[in-house]
């Protein structure tokens, strides 16, 4: 990993957190779908990051972005599980016959919109179920949790094949 | 220790999640208010499970302590109930006055507060007016004395322990009904005087005292305590007696109230006697 790697996951960073909290807060549609585009940060961090700086990295957008919504620790929590789950999903996906990856963007589009489907799915899970604490509301939970997806995974698709290519392909 | 270390290092990923996983759920309990809230309640559920069984299976150990103690009170009991049985003298055949022969009722009341290290403790207990307790009523424990009842109010009531600078009790020595009355000295909860017994009087350590009967809250012949040290000084016409009281304040659980039912009729016939003498 060089430096310029470092200072565009620095500047992408910023930018989700900002874009996350003072944009996608706002989102809700119908008090069931919310936005946590932010994830999206964690599903581009490169290939070849090791697993330990993927987890703090991980952690490190979970808790401010849990600062600014005054939800100490269910972010943190939902993103250190997904960033912990990741190298085993991209596993996964990754056919055998596939050869050397060095970018999510070389994923192609339905691998892509699989693997943040996965990703998404799990965190979204997550911070529903800590949020709510209780199996009581399981049934509203579940319609918050698949609305929520979608509405999320529609946004990050939307980013990722939208913004320059040249901003990740030179890095 | 190497492979310790080994094993840590190959592990690191893992580690570090579940310490991160560890530390984020650490933070949604300590500083969510709602989420707080549900946590404790669930928690306060199964741990309230697991200490009423854990008291269950300690309560076994106890058994035999439990066993002597019951033993010891039945004894009492039986040596209160012999003791009922007033005899009239000067008839050849004994009256059983159903006033007189159940003159001392007794109810059970459990200790929920209590404090021994102040200069005047007081007892509450969950007996009240409702349950017929009224204020000066004696209060006595299987062990021994314990105290007089102050105030009540539907449910429960203060009782002045034995321990409370200004209370005394009027009592005798088993031995030789010598009269004299016991005070808390202070400090010590397990320890008091006994004063006023005159220096001419056979007393010696390890007399028993009881309780006299001239007294309208206690009956005759309870346990206080038995005598620790005599001692007295030379200048004094009385001993000075070091009393090792018979009840544990610290451990009080249950007490048992007195309601002496002769009582009201015993002390207005004193009240209009000494009027009249008075007058």
């Amino acid at each position: 990993m060089n430096n310029k790697v470092i200072i565009s996951q620095a500047i992408f960073f910023v930018l989700y957190v900002v874009l996350q909290v003072f944009v996608a807060k706002y989102l809700d549609l119908f008090g069931v779908a919310f936005c946590f585009l932010y994830i999206n940060f964690i599903f581009n961090i490169p290939y070849d990051t090791k697993r330990e700086v993927l987890l703090l990295l991980g952690f490190l957008i979970g808790f401010v972005v849990d600062s600014f919504y005054n939800t100490w620790g269910i972010q943190s929590a939902a993103c250190v599980f997904i960033a912990f789950i990741r190298p085993f999903v991209i596993k996964v996906l990754t056919p055998k016959n596939a050869g050397e990856e060095n970018e999510i963007r070389d994923m192609g589009f339905l691998r892509f919109a699989l693997y943040a489907l996965i990703l998404t799915f799990l965190h979204h899970s997550i911070i529903f179920f800590i949020e709510v604490a209780h199996f009581k509301y399981f049934f509203n939970t579940v319609v918050k949790i698949f609305f929520s997806t979608i509405f999320t995974l529609v946004i990050i698709i939307i980013i990722q094949y939208l913004s320059p290519k040249k901003v990740t392909k030179d890095t | 220790m190497q492979s310790l270390f080994l094993l840590i290092k190959r592990f690191r990923t893992p580690i570090l999640f579940l310490l991160l996983e560890i530390f984020c759920l650490i933070l949604v309990v300590s500083r969510n208010r709602y989420q707080n809230t549900i946590f404790y309640n669930f928690s306060s559920e199964y741990t309230g499970k697991l200490l009423g069984f854990s008291n269950g299976v300690w309560e076994y150990f106890n058994l035999q302590e439990e066993n002597k103690k019951l033993a010891q009170e039945n004894a009492q009991l039986r040596y209160l109930a012999s003791k009922k049985q007033f005899p009239l003298y000067g008839q050849n055949k004994t009256i059983r006055d159903s006033s007189i022969m159940n003159q001392y009722q007794f109810d059970v009341a459990k200790v929920v507060n209590n404090s021994t290290h102040k200069s005047n403790n007081y007892i509450t207990i969950n007996r009240g007016r409702i349950h017929g307790v009224k204020p000066g009523m004696g209060v006595i424990s299987p062990e021994g004395v314990v105290g007089k009842v102050k105030s009540c109010s539907d449910h429960y009531a203060i009782v002045v322990s034995l321990l409370h600078s200004k209370m005394r009790i009027s009592s005798e020595v088993k031995k030789n009904n010598s009269l004299g009355y016991v005070q808390w000295a202070g400090g010590d909860p397990s320890k008091a005087k006994m004063l006023d017994l005159p220096r001419h009087l056979d007393v010696k350590k390890n007399d028993t005292i009881i309780t006299s009967g001239y007294n309208s809250t206690f009956p005759p012949g309870i346990t206080i305590g038995i005598i620790k040290n005599v001692g007295f000084k030379s200048e004094q016409t009385f001993f000075d007696i070091d009393v090792q009281l018979s009840t544990e304040f610290n451990q009080l659980s249950y007490v048992y109230i007195i309601k002496n039912r002769l009582k009201l009729e015993q002390e207005k016939l004193e009240k209009e006697s000494f009027e009249d003498i008075d007058e």
